[in-house]
């Protein structure tokens, strides 16, 4: 190890360093009354700075400490929207959990050292680094759903989500390991030359390709695909609001950079194999998640089902095995973290009079339109743009993701898609059906929007109403990112 | 003229003016009303603007005017590319016309949420515009689903008793047409490595391309237009919706089908049009004559003229599907003339219901001696809708039928009878309304601004009546160039 690999390794360094600086300073000033302002700024501090350093590391393509990390321009691309997604989420959850007063020294260590974990992930180039990554961002997301624990159902959750995330920890664990005991090898690349040679031999593919299934059951495990989707919707309903918007988006986006990244350079000799997989994976998360949310009633619950439908929507974009497929998943990544972000700060601004707690349920949301109608509006729009209307974001986030399909001519799985995504429109409707269309029951909504929360909102509109008019730049932008080596 | 981006400037005009509604002061004493101000002053620059789009026009020229291009997604080959023939100018000429009509009817009815109301129009507007002047088949898709998300606020925010239901039906029926024609441009792309549409027309697309093609298209343009059996979105939006979106759904965003079909199905899939024209003509024919049947039966006032509608659509996919000249004009003017009239005839069921709280038929009477401007405007319209000679109505369906006298007898015969049917439905209706036994009530005859808004319709069908040639001459290059 080099000093130089540790400029290298920066990003992940300032949030080590931060979350350090927070366990500290929670023993030696741990006040009464604590509002945990200081935690907070050295948080997003430390975030925005290793925001700032993740997009400055000039050498891009180089491994470091030993080949265990690598950096490219792909990797930075998941990097920022990662740290730029968390600081939003940061932010709204500063206020939502001061509120709940349920805030503690630990939601900001746990935040900093799952993104670690994410991180470590996207850009692990070993077998090691990224079984680490994963884990470390497992185990600080088991206690994050959980972390509500005057609320019996979200610990609940939060057991569940270890019971079923230790296991199938445990089974990617056991593909690792039978991968490695063939190819003797933990780096990507020398398990990609030894499979494209093993192939041609074809004597132990049986097995290789068993080990390989186990990991691709155990990613599926973290982005909540049918059929590895159960614990999803009762982690989303358990878990506390913004928790959940962590939970919706961070997490899956890392998962998604490593997918790409783990099924485009070791296991390209593979293709024909995990094809069929994500095919089929696809096709039954398109169809289940749109409609099984048709009967749901409560918010977070839907959208755990939704989230279902769009993973199944990004696994479209992975199946062409081109450039063009990559861009679009990170296209559809980009317009979906914009909008789940801006639906649930949203839904931070919305409390029940009567006993203070945030709405949950669909029905609750009735006549909000008379209350306010920017959060109406503003909700609406992210929901239009979710069922995929132009001239909004979501529309070609799913036009792109279409156009790589049928360019490949995938046409059994478009229909499938426009099918689900008509399915869904009928949910999304429902919500702003109740938005606007229904009256008020009981007067039982108030609205609280702060400065900063509107203005994330605005933010989030902005884009994903003008998406259009910045798409060529934007696509430009990413282009160099969406090349992986 | 040609350096100022006039197309342009048409379609996003009405989009700032929006911007601007939202940007004024909402505790302000008079906000209704600036609102409503705003909001009728410039949809009316813009339809002074679409005049003098259509003062610069040139009718001997045959070629897409005005146009703009400029590049949106570079990689894909996607253009932001505008430009006008003679029926995308009429088609816009109807729009920039009936919004400013819409805002005025809505003047005093809609009193709640009246910003988001005016707002909603101006984006009807602008994605209305944008469709019928893009030549660019991603972006056309772009405008062709964009303008339902504000149609089905307005049915479902300030809709009727039954809104929810209708706003639902509305939305997912056309969603799920359009998104079909999504997959069909896709893979019409993809063939022809463009989106350009003067570069599609040039491309000879293989007949089983165009058969499977022409399906995705058609599912979603004979949903819009609506055809049978296909339309039983149309009534419950139409009685739901209040009565400007009752306007602006028969007057325009019905035509968006057969324009579809003028603009893509029948220049793009020519082969296929004439594989699948038998089949339409039987389905336009069950149109005609089903729906007339229907709407013979109807009670409810907006029920009965949106079948009328449906069955007067159906006289526009046939001309469009005989394709020969007679035929394709006829149907262009149809819609015009249709736009025009069912407009007015929604306008004045909403004064009706507004007037009397109810939509039953039956529960009216008597009111040509109550009211008597009212009845005579509205008897002008009823017999436009049923084409009395003199009235544009009678125009379109009388070219309409020389069309499909050519291509066959009995066709014409069929269609004929629909003509018959109208006369019945419509005059059972204006029976029911304006003649009887008056009722014991109180009726206010038509204010000022009503009279000079009927006025301006009644012109408008008596020129298109007595002068074809005024609005025949603007397209009838462009009708020219589809036949085949």
């Amino acid at each position: 190890m080099k000093l130089y690999d540790l400029k290298l390794f920066l990003p992940e360094t300032l949030l080590i360093i931060s979350s350090i600086i927070i366990l500290i300073y929670g023993i030696f000033f741990n006040k009464k009354n604590e509002t945990f302002e200081n935690v907070f700024y050295i948080t997003l501090f430390f975030l925005f700075f290793s925001l700032y350093a993740s997009l400055k590391i000039i050498d891009f393509d180089k491994a470091y400490f030993n080949n265990l990390l690598i950096n490219n321009y792909f990797t930075v691309f998941f990097k920022t929207l990662i740290l730029s997604g968390a600081i939003i989420i940061v932010y709204i959850s500063y206020n939502y959990l001061k509120d709940l007063k349920i805030l503690s020294n630990e939601f900001f260590f746990l935040i900093n050292l799952s993104i670690v974990g994410i991180l470590l992930l996207i850009s692990s180039n070993n077998i090691f680094t990224m079984y680490l990554g994963l884990e470390l961002q497992a185990i600080c997301l088991y206690i994050l759903a959980a972390y509500n624990k005057f609320n019996i159902k979200s610990s609940e959750s939060g057991v569940k989500f270890f019971l079923i995330g230790a296991l199938s920890s445990g089974i990617l664990l056991y593909g690792l390991s039978l991968i490695y005991s063939f190819t003797n090898s933990t780096n990507f690349a020398d398990i990609s030359l030894i499979l494209s040679e093993s192939k041609v031999n074809n004597e132990n593919f049986l097995i290789l390709n068993l080990g390989f299934i186990l990991i691709l059951c155990g990613l599926f495990f973290k982005i909540a695909v049918v059929p590895f989707h159960m614990w999803a919707p009762d982690l989303y309903e358990g878990s506390p609001l913004t928790i959940t918007a962590f939970f919706a988006t961070i997490p899956k986006i890392g998962a998604i950079a490593f997918i790409i990244k783990f099924l485009y350079l070791p296991f390209l000799p593979f293709y024909t194999s995990w094809f069929q997989i994500l095919y089929f994976v696809s096709v039954i998360s398109l169809i289940y998640g749109s409609v099984v949310a048709i009967n749901q009633f409560n918010f977070k619950r839907l959208l755990a089902y939704s989230s279902i439908t769009h993973m199944g929507f990004i696994l479209i974009g992975l199946l062409s095995l081109s450039n063009f497929g990559i861009k679009s998943v990170q296209l559809y990544t980009f317009v979906y973290l914009i909008n789940i972000i801006g639906i649930f700060t949203c839904l931070t601004c919305l409390k029940n009079k009567k006993n203070g707690s945030y709405l949950e349920n669909i029905k609750d949301l009735s006549g909000l339109l008379k209350k306010n109608s920017f959060i109406s509006f503003s909700l609406a729009i992210f929901l239009f743009s979710l069922i995929g209307l132009p001239p909004l974001s979501g529309f070609f986030g799913k036009l792109y993701i279409l156009i790589g399909a049928i360019e490949n001519k995938y046409y059994f799985i478009s229909i499938i898609a426009i099918l689900s995504s008509i399915i869904s429109a009928f949910y999304y409707l429902r919500i702003i059906k109740n938005i606007f269309f229904d009256n008020e029951e009981n007067n039982l909504i108030s609205v609280n929007i702060n400065f900063f929360s509107k203005f994330i909102i605005l933010m989030s509109l902005i884009l994903t109403i003008f998406l259009i008019v910045f798409l060529s730049d934007f696509l430009d932008l990413i282009s160099t990112t969406s090349i992986i080596k | 003229m040609a350096n100022i981006p006039i197309l342009s400037l048409l379609i996003f005009f009405p989009f700032i003016s929006s911007l601007i509604i939202l940007s004024i002061n909402k505790n302000d004493q008079f906000y209704d009303r600036k609102v409503k101000e705003i909001g009728l002053w410039s949809s009316l620059i813009t339809f002074f603007l679409s005049l003098i789009l259509l003062y610069y026009f040139d009718t001997t020229d045959d070629n897409f005017q005005f146009t703009e291009i400029y590049k949106i997604i570079p990689d894909l080959g996607i253009y932001y590319y505008l430009g006008i023939d003679g029926i995308s100018l009429s088609f816009i000429l109807l729009t920039t016309f009936l919004i400013p009509i819409c805002i005025i009817a809505s003047w005093k009815s809609i009193t709640e949420h009246i910003n988001y109301y005016i707002i909603s129009f101006l984006m009807i507007e602008f994605f209305l515009i944008g469709l019928f002047s893009s030549l660019d088949l991603f972006i056309f898709y772009i405008f062709f689903e964009g303008s339902l998300i504000p149609l089905f606020l307005i049915i479902g925010i300030w809709g009727g008793k039954n809104r929810i239901y209708a706003a639902y039906k509305f939305f997912l029926y056309t969603l799920f047409g359009s998104l079909f024609m999504l997959l069909g441009i896709l893979v019409l792309y993809f063939y022809a490595g463009t989106s350009n549409y003067t570069q599609l027309t040039d491309i000879n697309i293989p007949f089983n391309l165009q058969i499977w093609l022409f399906l995705s298209f058609f599912i979603s343009f004979a949903i819009k237009i609506p055809m049978w059996p296909f339309h039983t979105w149309l009534p419950d939006a139409h009685v739901e919706a209040p009565t400007s979106g009752s306007i602006i759904l028969a007057g325009i965003l019905l035509k968006l089908g057969g324009y579809g079909f003028l603009r893509y199905s029948l220049p793009l899939f020519p082969e296929a049009a004439i594989f699948f024209s038998s089949f339409i003509y039987f389905l336009s024919i069950i149109a005609i004559l089903y729906i007339s049947i229907l709407a013979l039966a109807q009670q409810n006032i907006k029920k009965l003229i949106a079948y009328s509608s449906i069955a007067h659509m159906g006289f526009v996919t046939l001309g469009i599907f005989s394709k020969n000249m007679e035929g394709l004009q006829g149907a262009v003017f149809q819609m015009i003339s249709h736009g025009l009239i069912s407009s007015a005839l929604f306008l004045y069921a909403g004064l009706l219901i507004d007037r009397m709280n109810t939509k039953d038929i039956n529960k009216f009477g008597g009111l040509w001696k109550k009211i008597p401007y009212f009845s005579s405007f509205f008897l002008v319209f009823c017999l436009g809708a049923i084409s009395f000679p003199g009235t544009s109505g009678f125009i379109s369906e009388l070219l309409v039928l020389i069309g499909a006298f050519k291509i066959n007898y009995l066709l014409c015969f069929l269609a004929s009878l629909g003509m018959v049917f109208s006369a019945c439905y419509i005059l059972r209706m204006y029976n029911r309304i304006c003649f009887g036994v008056s009722k014991n009530i109180k009726v206010l005859d038509l204010s000022i601004d009503e009279i000079c808004i009927s006025i301006i319709f009644l012109i408008l069908i008596l020129i298109l009546g007595f002068q074809p040639n005024s609005l025949l001459g603007i397209y009838e290059l462009s009708t020219n160039k589809l036949i085949f």
